[in-house]
């Protein structure tokens, strides 16, 4: 069953701050792949959303970026900056404690 | 699929109106062609359209986001270039303007005709900023030559550039010229000017230095 991309919205900072902090460095396309993968093709991270959300997180000084060149074309990578690795940690907390909240009101119980 | 350089080229040709700026165009030639590659199948430009239709949007879509992207970036530029000027009144930056403060004192001090000590610095003062300034416009046109498009930093060097200017000559209009609005006594004109000579070397120094560390960091000085 594909997972409705909106129910995602909220967390999607969470997400790249995340995977930059197990990663390193990686640029846009492989951040989409990598979640593809993570969540076996269920979740796709629409490059739409994807983009906006690197650039404000860039603007906002959580990431840092730099350029390499790669097969003859300019590749942007986007790294965690200083002030990104400790708000990875808070994002992350906040995360957990929604989920905990959200299963205490659905009471989810494992699928079969 | 595999791509050759008559594709690549025909992509390229595709999308370089679309964007503006050099920073969106390269991450969405990139993203288009890592996409391609990860397709099965032979290569047409329909593909191309399908990858921006359904991971970007549209190219209105794209158009609409590099806005907010270039406003939001200029913004944190802006902030970034205020606090390397505040950094230059803190240790041990404060020395350097000390140090400018005192010269311009002993110039002040030094026994000169006022009106020629004026016209002595507005014309070196003139030459500097003039200098930098050519600095700042022969960066952005060589950068546009080489790469087609200007980068967001560009637009904010150019932006830079001539806030600098119009500070100065606002400044120019209004004390220090034979029409100014608010005529001073020579004394005080020539306090003044020194006081401009000042945070025109500093602006100048911080703006040099900012652009070459951004610079960098974009890894395409």
């Amino acid at each position: 069953m594909a997972i409705n991309n909106e129910l995602f919205k909220g967390t999607l900072q969470t997400i790249i701050l995340n995977l930059l902090s197990e990663n390193g460095r990686m640029y846009g396309y492989e951040m989409t792949q990598k979640v593809k993968g993570l969540t076996q093709g269920e979740l796709v991270l629409k490059e739409g959303a994807l983009y906006p959300a690197l650039h404000k997180l860039e603007a906002e000084g959580l990431l840092e970026t730099s350029t390499e060149i790669v097969d003859n074309r300019i590749r942007k990578y986007y790294t965690l900056s200083e002030p990104g690795q400790k708000e990875v940690l808070s994002k992350l907390a906040e995360a957990r404690e929604f989920i905990q909240q959200l299963q205490a009101i659905l009471n989810l119980k494992p699928a079969l | 699929m595999e791509l050759t350089e008559e594709q690549k080229a025909e992509i390229r040709d595709y999308i370089v109106d679309v964007p503006r700026y050099r920073e969106t165009y390269d991450e969405l030639y990139d993203h288009i062609l890592n996409a391609l590659l990860e397709l099965p199948g032979s290569y047409h430009l329909n593909e191309v359209i399908a990858i921006i239709n359904q991971d970007f949007g549209s190219f209105s879509e794209i158009v609409i986001q590099e806005e907010i992207y270039q406003k939001t970036l200029t913004r944190k530029y802006i902030k970034m270039f205020r606090t390397e000027m505040w950094n230059t009144f803190k240790w041990p930056g404060i020395l350097g303007n000390l140090s400018l403060l005192a010269l311009c004192w002993f110039i002040f001090r030094a026994d000169v005709s006022r009106v020629q000590g004026i016209r002595f610095i507005l014309v070196g003062m003139g030459a500097v900023v003039i200098l930098i300034a050519l600095w700042g416009y022969a960066h952005v046109f060589i950068r546009k030559r080489r790469y087609s498009k200007r980068s967001i930093l560009d637009n904010f060097l150019l932006y830079q550039t001539g806030f600098g200017l119009t500070l100065l000559n606002a400044f120019l209009q209004l004390f220090i010229s034979k029409y100014a609005l608010f005529p001073l006594r020579d004394d005080f004109r020539y306090g003044i000017t020194l006081l401009v000579v000042c945070f025109c070397f500093i602006y100048m120094q911080v703006m040099v230095k900012f652009f070459k560390q951004k610079l960098k960091i974009l890894g395409t000085a």
